[in-house]
């Protein structure tokens, strides 16, 4: 990870962000409102002092974004 | 993959307000001093720490409190207590959600994250019972400035 950073800002390619993240290995797709009730939860976490970061495998679709928002 | 990216957009959309942005320092400050007692107070040998410090400043966060971060962390001191756990758990329809944890008192945090998924919709679970779903994975994301073709790695 380090290691093609430094390769890619040797070649003067603009890095704009390099970070360790859980990525999930397949996505749940559900419906938008159920999508939102997990959204809800995740950001409700979030909110916690002691949390640093939330991951989930959710698949957002551009519908459930709009209904979160 | 998209998943996470989309997510981070919508927190930026939805701004930090006044109110969150102390709280936000906090988290960053946790990370920061965190990083500095396990790779060392110089952030070009230590990439983590660099990182944390790149995330602090993007949210605007001063110098000096970053600054004092990093001396906590690298001090000992009261940083010593802190514990860094992941909590798995899932969401309503079964969503998993992975949860990374900074705490000096696990007992409040793991009874103020049950509480949080009761009230959701959700349940915490074992350890283990959604990492498997998961990669520890670098993301590496690069500024396309329009003179370089895409590349890909």
């Amino acid at each position: 990870m380090e290691e093609v950073r430094q390769a890619l800002e040797r070649e003067q390619v603009p890095v704009a962000n390099a970070e360790t993240a859980m990525v999930p290995k397949t996505m749940l797709e559900l419906e938008a409102k159920e999508t939102v009730s997990v959204l809800k939860l995740m950001e409700r976490l979030e909110e916690l002092d002691d949390v640093q970061r939330v991951y989930s495998n959710l698949e957002l679709s551009e519908e459930a974004l709009k209904e979160f928002a | 993959m998209s998943g996470h990216s989309k997510w981070s957009q919508i927190k930026r959309q939805k701004g930090v307000t006044d109110a969150k942005r102390g709280q936000l320092f906090t988290k960053l400050g946790r990370e920061i001093s965190v990083a500095a007692r396990e790779g060392g107070a110089e952030p070009d040998a230590n990439a983590r720490l660099r990182l944390a410090v790149q995330r602090a400043r993007e949210a605007n966060m001063p110098m000096d409190v970053i600054d004092r971060a990093i001396k906590r962390g690298s001090g000992g001191g009261d940083t010593a207590a802190l514990e860094e756990i992941v909590y798995e758990g899932y969401g309503p329809n079964g969503a998993a959600i992975l949860i990374e944890v900074t705490t000096d008192n696990r007992n409040r945090t793991v009874a103020e994250i049950r509480n949080v998924f009761t009230r959701g919709g959700g349940s915490l679970g074992e350890n283990g019972c959604v990492a498997w779903l998961f990669d520890n994975r670098g993301i590496i994301s690069i500024q396309p400035d329009g003179t370089t073709p895409t590349t890909s790695l």
